[in-house]
């Protein structure tokens, strides 16, 4: 794979050359701090900048126009990634050698550019139509994170957390939707062009510098930002766990189980700490948690624990039946007591590593995960895939027992079922 | 060995068989640097009543998916899991109505992942015990689906439309039919349906074709397999109509959310070959319900729908399409979806750029080893082969047959269900 930077003023475009794919992966990526207030504006801007443009005034004219282009896929996602947010215009398409069109690629270019740089707003504010078909859209897909007990339950649990970017959602609420009209978000736009950073990334087998060429021609981003901010959020421990219950209509009983981690080094960051979270319930069918729960207990269908590096958190979650709370917990607090014992082979790290390894693998297998990985070694310096392959090797048993015992329970919460039918 | 040329995007499927039968599809990806296979038993949750030299045998609802559970199971105290960890590979598996699928995906030491994949699969190892813990966890699975009103939306669907098929069904089965599985039941299944003759084995990376095909045969030769019991299995002879043409169901959500169909006997489309059917009725309903038909975006103008989903079954004796709607105004949004699937049109502009994205997409499913292997399990499931001019289908449709086609799709046979708010909310 060849890497290639070009600066240009206002940003830089980040170049991944390989032959492996008939599709490229372009992201067009703003940066921003997290505030709780402009998440979902973030996501509304995004979602509508994608839908519609100037030049495509309806998302049925802009999908026409991707069919057109052979099937290019144009979406916008909103990421919180610990203390940033990074509002995301993604691009997908054919590689122009199967296609017999030769200005293909600076069309297919020219499509994000223009969206971003031409909106469709008039009189400072967005054309209502397409304003009021988004919101209506997110109205409905914040009512429906209630009909899923993972999301409903992670959510509840969110809100029993200290003050923190960790608890804000990208989708906010029904009442902050409320209050963004055409003229906020109008607003909100010329904030993610003239206060957000920048940066262009691609990853395909395409003449690069041609590449360069059409995102200078169409891409005229005219404000020089510096201002970065770093991802990390400094979630404090509290001394005592806060027991958090609340009450649901669906059949199952969801637990959600959050741990602070504390003084984590780079390196623990970027390899210990995922070796502790596969061992004990991020990984395959063999964790401390699957074993202990499932296999051993019957008392879940699944159970994963997930590492947010950059929270600096650890979140359990799993859905049992209301009378299994208790054994629940306890196995769940066994698990972590055999962490801290050392209580695994010196094979099953060796599994985890080469589990790690295939899940680096197979983001080598896919533009979106080679992106992806870059993007985070730009911003973050996270190592490149093909290094962090090699540092894995380093990791030892010692290293993860000692980090063992600076995970500290933060909140156990339970969303209780109703086992009575009344789903 | 022989090799199926796929059309249009210059790339290859070695196909061939073991000595024990059983047939295995390769293709091979230079850049690949993980590997996908997945070895797949043409038992699905359907397949409940069968006959065996003339003899009738029922086992109860979810038993395919029960045995894709226990499956895992290797010996005492061993599963699966034990055997591809040390691996680094990535172990799943799944039920569907018609095929059961066991998946490994990995990067290294190939050769060691195949003969674990067939080591486990063709192991007949079960008990009592392990019968009976795995239900507490089916149990589990099956709540979970019934907390997923997308779920539930879809099999109160097919109750609806379906008078007598199976896939009225849940693919888990319910509750009540898990706990009648046995050990009994399961020896049956796996003697009668996990034989080589029944299986398909597909391996997708970057691979040598001829030494997968030396893996498989050295690894089976020392298998004892019994001799192929040849089972038929019982259609159900589907009425026509629908069962119930109109279904209002409360549930946990936020949203009402309904389902439109039509069932249409398979033999109104006359002698177009299904892959063909199922190709030109997508276009017909992408056009029609899809993010560039007027109706979309009429109705999202008019704030009927926040959603709206789309797909089409051409099975044996009937042709289904549905529509899914998402709305605020559910009553008025499913008034509209009925009139317009009496409407259903096509022009020239639209048959040709839709066809053009679509020979795109072909082209771009070759990117991925996964997503190539699940391609040539659908079309093993439903075409009994890869068909390898899929390209030369798409091009070959005309305006006319599309229009053929639409005339041929009577909306009198038609189910809808409605999904609102528990009313003691």
């Amino acid at each position: 794979m060849e890497y290639k930077t070009y600066e240009y003023p206002s940003f830089n475009l980040y170049t991944v050359k390989t032959n492996r794919f008939k599709t490229v992966q372009m992201e067009i990526i703003f940066r921003d701090e997290v505030k709780c207030d402009d998440l979902l504006t973030k996501t509304f801007l995004v979602d509508l900048m994608t839908d519609v443009s100037e030049k495509y005034k309806t998302r049925k004219e802009m999908v026409k126009r991707l069919e057109e282009l052979y099937q290019a896929s144009f979406y916008g996602v909103t990421n919180k990634v610990g203390n940033v947010v990074m509002t995301s215009f993604v691009l997908n398409f054919l590689n122009p050698e199967y296609v017999s069109e030769e200005n293909y690629l600076e069309e297919v270019i020219k499509l994000p550019c223009e969206a971003i740089m031409k909106p469709f707003i008039k009189a400072e504010e967005f054309d209502i139509k397409n304003f009021n078909i988004v919101k209506n859209r997110l109205h409905d897909e914040i009512l429906g994170i209630n009909e899923d007990i993972n999301r409903v339950s992670l959510k509840s649990a969110l809100k029993y957390l200290d003050e923190s970017p960790s608890k804000y959602s990208v989708m906010g609420s029904l009442e902050e939707l409320d209050k963004i009209t055409p003229k906020t978000l109008a607003s909100a736009y010329e904030d993610l062009i003239a206060n957000n950073k920048c940066d262009i990334f691609v990853v395909g087998n395409i003449d690069m510098d041609k590449v360069a060429n059409f995102v200078f021609k169409y891409f005229k981003n005219p404000t020089i930002k510096t201002k970065d901010y770093s991802l990390y959020v400094d979630n404090k421990i509290p001394k005592k766990v806060k027991i958090e219950k609340d009450k649901s209509k669906f059949l199952e009983t969801n637990l959600v189980n959050i741990y602070g981690i504390e003084n984590l080094s780079d390196k623990e960051k970027i390899t210990t700490m995922h070796f502790y979270n596969y061992l004990l319930g991020g990984g395959g069918l063999n964790t401390k948690l699957y074993q202990l729960l499932r296999e051993k207990n019957s008392l879940c269908y699944g159970v994963r624990s997930v590492y947010l590096k950059y929270d600096n958190l650890l979140m359990i979650q799993t859905s049992i039946d209301k009378k299994d709370v208790k054994k629940a917990n306890s196995l769940i607090k066994l698990a972590f007591k055999e962490m801290k014992l050392g209580k695994f082979t010196n094979e099953e790290l060796e599994a985890a590593k080469s589990s790690f390894i295939f899940s680096l693998n197979l983001a080598l297998d896919d533009p979106a995960g080679i992106l992806n990985n870059y993007v985070f070694h730009v911003i973050s310096g996270l190592p490149l895939i093909e290094d962090r392959m090699k540092l894995i090797n380093d990791v030892t048993k010692e290293e993860i027992v000692a980090l063992a015992s600076r995970i500290k329970p933060i909140l156990e919460f339970v969303l209780e079922g109703d086992t009575n039918g009344n789903n | 060995m022989e090799t199926i040329k796929i059309q249009g995007v210059n790339e290859e499927i070695y196909k061939t068989i073991s000595n024990d039968g059983l047939l295995i599809y390769i293709w091979k990806n230079p850049y690949a640097k993980s590997f996908n296979l997945t070895l797949n038993v043409k038992y699905g949750s359907i397949h409940t009543e069968f006959n065996i030299n003339n003899n009738k045998y029922q086992v109860p609802d979810g038993i395919a998916h029960f045995m894709e559970h226990i499956k895992f199971n290797v010996k005492k105290d061993v599963t699966a899991n034990d055997l591809f960890d040390p691996l680094g590979s990535d172990i799943n598996a799944f039920t569907t109505f018609k095929y059961t699928s066991y998946i490994v995906n990995g990067v290294n030491k190939l050769e060691d992942n195949l003969n674990n994949l067939l080591d486990y699969v063709y192991n007949p190892y079960f008990t009592k015990e392990m019968i009976d813990k795995e239900k507490g966890i089916i149990a589990s699975e099956i709540n979970m689906g019934y907390d997923q009103p997308y779920n539930r939306l879809y099999f109160e669907f097919n109750k609806s439309i379906y008078k007598k098929e199976k896939y009225r069904n849940l693919i888990s089965g319910e509750v009540s039919d898990i706990k009648k599985v046995g050990l009994k039941d399961i020896k049956l299944i796996y003697d009668t349906f996990y034989h080589p003759k029944n299986m398909f084995l597909i391996v997708t990376g970057d691979v040598n074709p001829y030494e997968i095909e030396a893996i498989v045969n050295n690894n089976l030769k020392k298998k004892k397999f019994i001799a192929y019991k040849n089972p038929i299995i019982e259609e159900v002879k589907e009425p026509r109509g629908v069962n119930e043409s109109y279904k209002e169901i409360n549930a946990n959500v936020e949203v009402a959310k309904a389902k439109v169909g039509i069932k249409i006997p398979r033999k109104d489309f006359g002698n177009i070959e299904n892959i063909k059917l199922n190709i030109i009725l997508s276009i017909i309903l992408n056009s029609n319900f899809g993010d560039t038909s007027d109706l979309k975006e009429e109705l999202l103008q008019d704030n009927l729908i926040t959603y709206l989903g789309f797909s089409r079954y051409v099975m044996r004796e009937y042709v289904i399409l549905d529509i899914t709607i998402e709305s605020k105004f559910i009553d008025e949004a499913i008034k509209r979806i009925k009139l317009a699937l009496s409407n259903l049109s096509m022009d020239e502009d639209t048959l040709k750029r839709k066809v053009n994205s679509s020979i795109a997409t072909l082209v771009t499913n070759f990117d991925s080893s996964e997503q190539v292997n699940t391609m040539i399990q659908n079309h093993l499931i439903y075409y009994d082969e890869v068909v390898p001019n899929v390209k030369e289908i798409y091009e070959a449709i005309t305006l006319d047959e599309v229009k053929n086609v639409i005339k041929k799709i009577n909306t009198k046979e038609m189910a809808v269900i409605k999904m609102d708010k528990n009313t003691n909310d």
